[in-house]
């Protein structure tokens, strides 16, 4: 321990790049074609859609009156919990106007007053406490959308759900009106709808 | 030169792909509701997409993986991570490692089995025989090649595997696995799972196998046979939604056989060979408990029970305690925060031969360790640095530090460009600093008898690793995505033989004079290598996944050092080249091949000439509830020698053809 000792490193740190290099190299170029090659056919992913879906939403649902803190308030989409949308919400609202708005992005907390939101998206990971969010925004003209299991049953406003590997979406209409949500007859048109606890059926 | 070219290769990827993401979210934004509806997505799982962004050169097997591969055992799993070296010496004894360094029981990898570190003090290896469950019980095998020390601790060194059991809920139902084949001559498993109240999942499984006798290097018949019985149970119950608590635990029975070595006495002290079968028996229980405060913090209590019982050259008797916890906070808006502590208490005894015996035979040990890690969001979505550090004091060397720094930049939704520099320990394992290894000897022309070996040194420091890792993972298109990792590793303090003094010695009597070597830490090296893998859905029928692995190691010893096989040993353990390919083929009615090749090239030190093993194997899916297979092994040469124990401890034979038919029914 602790003797001197010569070592011939930087060599051998060459040698060690060079190999590394000529590997990286070789590869970066195959990637850089086969990336040219299939960005035509690619697909999007799944939270691509859903995030263009939770865009598409704020123009199909008017909210009431005193919602907005002015004419040209921006309507505010929530997340809470992990972000599955990655950077493709974000960008996908960039510049966008709806009803003479803009559309900002919020991360929200469970704690927080989620109340300021026009739109929230309860992520998969706030499962255990969907209900307790959704108990938080009751009457609060707040549109809740989430992809969790029989979340539309359980009082949430929509529903994402997969079929086929296409993204569909369920809307609890009784949820939606007692939140003072007015959803356009075309929104519903392309929706399943469902009512609380399927109650009204 | 080269290099430059290569980053501006690898940017001008990034910039393409990451234009590309822009011109597909504009193209998303501008669609109508009706557009949105019919377009089809790729389907990649959140586990799938949080593993994609991983600092690190992670693999996941999973449960299709482990199903379509036909491996009948844990080991043989391992053998499609590129970057992992499998050797299979005899039936029930393997060297494996990640990254070279390999030698049977492997003392730089850690090994779990749901969070329970399965390696033993008594070599810092793995026992792999005992390391089992019913295969179809496993949701996946998580496989980091490179160091883990700053979260796992010392052994963490080339690669940690964490093997992952399915809840109790996952499991409901009856199953029923039977088969047999003429090396795998019998297995079976029988499992139930059901639910207890409303809030508690559970379930009980046996299993069993009886596998043939491998051939040996002079005769058909390698005394190699084994067979085990097993029996577990897991439960999983959730108190309420703030508590979850499972327990889990199996007990195992086994016999198995070898071409044991031993001295019959030190008077006639030359190395006997002689086929002898030996009972192992063990069993653990843990307990895992986990509290939610919030979303933004949860913790973890794990609280395990370890024992085993070999009764082979050194029989030996251990069990360990461990106690985890582990506390998980968000903090603030950008840290994600990971602390914890540790304690472990581990007591064997031994009988020991001649041989090879421990000095002291009895020995309790105690390890204590804490670790923090924290992910800063630079710049959230796109840019993570997680700097993280563990600290140990463990028996012998005392303590010791694992610091480490990652950093993930995500240019896009489907590509992962990630970085590392980690410094791990190798901690002594009673072999090291205890063992008593004795190779032979003779008598001297005073007729006094000499014996020949090794003795361990408690002075023993631990080697220690610092490892440069560099990895980009890429999704370039729904079929096709590409993972590679790079590294370079300077190791310092390596284990070296050295000469002592002779010795004289009156027990076991007569007198006699020992010619020793001791354990030093006198080497230091460098090693790197690269790692890539890609899986091409090539058309909606067929699946093909590539990998392959370059590794280059290069030892140096101290001037003041007079060994002679420490450097061979290190370079030589593993193949420079390794490769595998898989193909998938699911075909109508239900059916479907599958066949794995996997190459591996010569390895130098014991010498095994580069060999290609071929598995491959039919199963039809014969509704939901039945399954039925047949798999060949090794098809392409019988008897092929796969690996060589260097210290000659452990006899090997050789690989041989195999195949198995299996039926699969879940009630």
């Amino acid at each position: 321990m602790g003797s001197v000792r010569p070592r011939p490193r930087r060599l051998l740190f060459a040698l060690a790049l060079r190999t590394a290099g000529w590997f990286l190299f070789a590869l970066a170029a195959g990637v850089l074609f086969c990336a040219i090659g299939a960005a035509q056919s690619d697909q999007p992913s799944e939270y691509e859609v859903k995030a263009a879906f939770l865009f598409n939403f704020t123009k199909f649902v008017e909210w009431p009156d005193g919602s907005f803190d002015g004419p040209h308030a921006p309507i505010v989409i929530g997340i809470i919990g992990d972000d599955p949308f990655g950077d493709s919400l974000t960008r996908i609202v960039a510049g966008q106007q709806v009803q003479g708005r803009s559309v900002v992005i919020r991360k929200e907390r469970f704690g927080e007053d989620l109340r300021r939101c026009h739109v929230l998206f309860i992520s998969a990971s706030e499962r255990q406490r969907s209900a307790q969010i959704l108990a938080g925004l009751r009457d609060a003209s707040v549109l809740t959308v989430s992809d969790i299991d029989g979340f539309a049953e359980a009082g949430g406003s929509m529903q994402f759900v997969m079929q086929e590997n296409r993204v569909r979406f369920l809307v609890n209409l009784d949820a939606a009106t007692q939140s003072k949500l007015r959803v356009s007859a075309k929104l519903l048109a392309l929706a399943q709808v469902v009512n609380h606890g399927q109650a009204a059926r | 030169m080269r290099r430059r070219l290569a980053i501006a290769a690898l940017m001008a990827t990034t910039v393409v792909s990451s234009a590309y993401a822009q011109q597909q979210t504009a193209k998303l934004s501008a669609m109508s509701l009706e557009d949105l509806l019919n377009i089809e997505v790729t389907s990649v799982s959140k586990t799938e997409q949080k593993l994609s962004q991983t600092a690190s050169a992670i693999y996941v097997i999973t449960q299709e993986d482990i199903q379509r591969s036909g491996a009948t055992n844990i080991p043989d799993l391992l053998r499609m991570v590129p970057g992992m070296d499998v050797g299979q010496i005899n039936a029930s004894s393997w060297a494996i490692s990640a990254r070279g360094l390999n030698e049977l029981y492997s003392h730089e990898l850690l090994v779990m089995v749901d969070g329970r570190t399965v390696y033993t003090p008594t070599s810092g290896g793995v026992y792999w025989d005992v390391v089992d469950v019913p295969l179809e019980d496993i949701e996946r095998i998580e496989v980091i090649r490179g160091p883990g020390g700053s979260v796992w601790g010392a052994n963490a060194v080339n690669g940690v595997v964490n093997i992952i059991t399915k809840t109790a809920a996952e499991t409901r139902g009856a199953m029923v696995v039977a088969g047999g084949g003429n090396l795998d001559q019998g297995f079976g498993t029988l499992q139930y799972g059901g639910s207890a109240g409303q809030s508690t999942n559970y379930r009980v499984y046996s299993k069993y196998f009886n596998q043939g006798q491998l051939p040996s290097a002079t005769e058909a018949n390698g005394a190699d046979g084994w067979r085990f019985l097993r029996g577990g149970f897991r439960s999983d119950t959730n108190l309420s939604t703030k508590n979850s608590l499972s327990f889990q635990g199996d007990l195992y029975l086994g016999r198995e056989g070898l071409f044991a070595k031993s001295l019959p006495s030190v008077t006639m002290p030359s190395l006997v060979q002689s086929p002898e079968a030996g009972n192992l028996t063990g069993g653990s229980l843990q307990m895992v408990w986990k509290h939610t405060y919030s979303a933004r913090s949860d913790t973890t209590l794990q609280i395990s029970y370890d024992q085993y019982r070999r009764d082979h050259i050194l029989a030996e008797r251990r069990g360990t305690i461990g106690i985890d916890f582990a506390h998980h906070l968000l903090w603030g808006e950008r840290q994600n925060v990971v602390w914890g502590v540790g304690y472990r208490y581990s007591a064997s005894e031994s009988d020991g031969s001649l041989s090879y015996f421990l000095v002291p035979a009895n020995l309790n040990i105690q390890l204590f360790s804490s670790f923090v890690e924290d992910e800063i969001a630079v710049v959230r979505n796109r840019l993570y640095v997680t700097p993280g550090a563990k600290v140990e004091h463990n028996y012998y060397s005392g303590f010791g530090v694992m610091p480490s720094i990652r950093a993930v930049w995500l240019p896009s939704a489907h590509q992962t460009v990630w970085a590392a520099a980690s410094r791990a320990l190798r901690t002594p394992a009673e072999n090291d600093a205890a063992g008593r290894v004795t190779f032979g000897g003779f008598t001297a022309a005073d007729g006094m008898p000499v014996l020949v070996g090794i003795v361990g040194n408690p002075k023993l420091a631990d080697e220690s690793f610092a490892t440069y890792e560099l990895g980009y993972r890429t999704r370039l298109s729904d079929r096709l995505s590409v993972d590679l990792a790079a590294y370079y590793t300077e190791g310092d303090h390596q284990e070296t033989s050295e000469p002592v003094a002779p010795f004289f010695e009156a027990l076991p009597a007569p007198a006699h004079l020992v010619l020793a070597q001791e354990n030093e830490n006198l080497m230091y090296g460098e090693a790197h290598g690269l790692e890539v893998f890609a899986t091409w859905k090539v058309s909606r029928r067929l699946t093909l996944s590539p990998g392959y692995a370059f590794e280059r190691i290069h030892e140096h010893l101290d001037p003041s050092s007079q060994d002679t096989t420490s450097v061979a040993a290190a370079e030589g353990s593993s193949p420079v080249n390794s490769a595998q390919l898989r193909l998938h083929l699911s075909l109508p009615r239900g059916l479907a091949w599958d066949t794995y090749a996997y190459f591996v090239g010569r390895i130098s030190d014991p010498v095994v000439p580069s060999y290609t093993r071929l598995d491959t194997g039919l199963t039809w899916q014969a509704g939901e509830r039945l399954s039925f297979s047949i798999f060949g092994q090794n098809l392409l040469k019988n008897e092929r020698l796969e690996y060589v124990d260097a210290s000659q401890s452990t006899a090997f034979t050789l690989m041989k053809r195999s195949a198995y038919a299996k039926i699969r029914w879940v009630l």
